[in-house]
């Protein structure tokens, strides 16, 4: 009777718990040939829902931690229970336990997220209480910052509310403290202010730590007019970064540089110092027609010392006629770290062949002046795909580089090559297999980037989804 | 007691349903919160993770404005979840104002309400019903998988004729 009652239970719960819990699992395989070392990473996501709760876990899987990311790798378990919590809600109210993302502001004071692609997943562990209505959004928190060996080092404690104090006008302030070591507390307060109308919309933020007498500034302005649109943002940051005692910043402030999504254009990357960088950013939006859009984009950011960190000047004419889609672009940029001007220039194609297949063609040329020595080289990917929705896309991409030329670079390899097949299968499944070289740069997204090492190999990524 | 306890466990799983919306609540462009659960009155409601600096989400929100266009006999509703991070947040407002599509614009700069519905790339689609639950979603955008999304609408819409058809002949 009791094993029949398993049974019937078993068969009842199987279907509908099937149907209410999300999983998502990603596989990467990495072969490097040259090293003769093989990577197994997965991370396995799972989700939970309910009508008044929900729960979730992460698992991650690193064997062995790729050494170019995790170079104590010691320090990192291979299998490991890495995210989970739970979540309560009551009316306006939620409340977390375990791990949590969460931002206050613009990340001036607090910004905790998982990328990814660029490996980064700073969590909080510990607990958060949220209060929102039409009028306000209050946020309290308590918890312990991860970094990426998923270790945790002092506690911090903060708050942030914001009050719709009219229909147009957003006022907020947050404050984080944290536990040091000796038990005292560092702090760091921010007010922010938004105000938004119909044709322009102001945001300004405000930044106060405990351990310099400096402020930090961020503001926003955006103006439309018709088919154009005007953002203007200033950045003043002075002794703005609070870290715990692993090194793991709590804030990420606005950087004020394009994000780029092409390979050449994240060559040579902006990377922010947010205790001592002030500058801007300017980007104009114009839409003459239907088929074209322009885009001009300028950005600027010094030291307090006037010390030039990073330059750069951007246009891009997007134009789009049946079943034609062309992104011209030229960039011109200047960055310290490597103390190069870079000029690129992109001619990115699209042909629809019908409603179904395209075609993808991409050429991007950079020219690089080394400001040490004065020397040049010069840069040239080359990207060809065709896609069938939804089942597959093919692509090759081959990059070569004349910098091996120059008298004082040693460089056995000056083209890369690599194919990759991309699968969708049952909707819920993809595969992509990607096999040849790939030459070093940075992956850069939401305007973080991580730096890739010169691969040759095979690398496989599955992605499934229930 | 025991007898309770087996007919409670039985009748839990009727209880179960699988990925929802409903609860989740976030800021629109213009300051505004938005409640899903307010919100899904529509015919269809289809949910778009894009970021401002993703060129396929771009194009699929051209795709996206084209279903709608296209059914336009059916009130379907389409809701954009950007996450921009706060690099680039502040060019959300300018993408709206100067692409006239006849979305709700919604931020997520924090990545939180991402996190939670495991969605880990952009562009990323969901097709909910009219409860706010998950019927169908897609990672990415290729010429040609808006079709896909209109064969589930159409899936759906079919569906839920014959759902109210059997219920007004009982």
């Amino acid at each position: 009777m009791k094993a029949r009652l398993v049974i019937l239970l078993l068969i009842l719960y199987a279907i509908p718990l099937s149907s209410q819990i999300t999983i998502k699992n990603q596989l990467e395989f990495t072969n490097w040939e040259e090293y003769g070392r093989q990577i197994v990473e997965n991370w396995t996501d799972m989700s939970y829902q309910r009508d008044f709760f929900q729960l979730g876990m992460r698992y991650e899987i690193n064997r062995p931690p790729d050494p170019f990311i995790f170079p104590r790798d010691s320090l990192l378990e291979n299998f490991e229970l890495t995210y989970r919590y739970a979540e309560f809600y009551y009316k306006d109210f939620t409340a977390t336990v375990g791990n949590f993302y969460t931002m206050f502001g613009r990340g001036m004071v607090l910004r905790t997220y998982e990328d990814r692609n660029l490996r980064v997943d700073n969590n909080l562990e510990g607990i958060k209480a949220e209060h929102t209505t039409a009028f306000c959004s209050i946020q309290a928190l308590a918890g312990k910052m991860r970094d990426k060996y998923n270790r945790r080092k002092n506690a911090i404690y903060g708050i942030d509310g914001e009050f719709n104090i009219s229909k147009n006008i957003l006022l907020g302030g947050s404050c984080i403290s944290q536990q040091d070591a000796v038990n005292d507390m560092s702090n760091i307060w921010a007010s922010r202010l938004s105000i938004s109308r119909e044709w322009v919309d102001l945001y300004f933020e405000s930044a106060k730590p405990d351990w310099s007498n400096r402020l930090s500034h961020y503001l926003a302005l955006t103006g439309y007019y018709s088919k154009f649109a005007l953002t203007a943002e200033y950045k003043d940051y002075d002794q703005l970064s609070f870290k715990n005692d692993y090194g793991t910043e709590y804030n990420a402030a606005p950087a004020l540089t394009r994000e780029h999504s092409y390979t050449l254009l994240n060559r040579h990357p902006h990377a922010l110092n947010q205790n001592d960088e002030k500058g801007y950013q300017l980007e104009l939006t114009y839409l003459p027609s239907e088929k074209w859009e322009i885009v001009l984009n300028h950005s600027l950011t010094r030291t307090h010392g006037n010390k030039q960190v990073f330059k750069e000047y951007y246009g891009d004419v997007h134009y789009i006629v049946k079943n034609f889609d062309t992104h011209i672009i030229t960039a011109w940029n200047y960055d310290l770290t490597t103390n190069t001007e870079n000029i690129t220039s992109i001619f990115d194609f699209l042909y629809n062949i019908n409603p179904i297949t395209q075609v993808h063609f991409s050429i991007q040329h950079q020219h690089v002046i080394n400001k040490y020595d004065k020397s040049e080289y010069d840069d040239d990917l080359l990207l060809l795909e065709f896609s069938r929705s939804p089942l597959y896309s093919i692509a090759l991409v081959g990059e070569y580089t004349n910098k091996y030329k120059l008298n004082n670079v040693t460089m056995d390899v000056h083209t890369w090559l690599y194919g990759q097949l991309t699968l969708n299968l049952m909707q819920s499944q993809q595969i992509s297999i990607l096999y040849g070289s790939r030459q070093e740069g940075f992956v850069c997204v939401g305007g973080i980037c991580r730096y890739e090492p010169e691969f040759n190999g095979l690398e496989i990524k599955l992605i499934s989804r229930f | 007691m025991k007898r309770i306890v087996v007919i409670i466990l039985l009748l839990f799983p009727m209880t179960l349903y699988s990925q929802n919306l409903s609860k989740v609540q976030l800021k629109e462009v213009s300051g505004k919160r938005f409640a899903f659960k307010n919100n899904l009155k529509s015919d269809a409601t289809i949910v778009s993770f894009w970021a401002t600096w993703c060129i396929p989400c771009r194009k699929e929100m051209d795709a996206l404005q084209k279903i709608k266009e296209k059914f336009a006999d059916k009130n379907i509703r389409i809701i954009t979840i950007s996450q921009d991070s706060p690099r680039s947040l502040a060019k959300v407002k300018s993408f709206v104002k100067t692409h006239h599509y006849d979305f709700t614009y919604l931020l997520d700069p924090g990545g939180e309400t991402s996190a939670k519905l495991l969605v880990k790339s952009v562009p990323f689609t969901m097709l909910l019903d009219k409860n706010g639950k998950v019927i169908y979603s897609h990672r990415g955008y290729k010429k040609g998988d808006e079709l896909e999304i209109e064969k589930e609408l159409l899936k759906y819409w079919s569906k839920s004729a014959n759902k109210s058809s059997e219920e007004e002949k009982e």
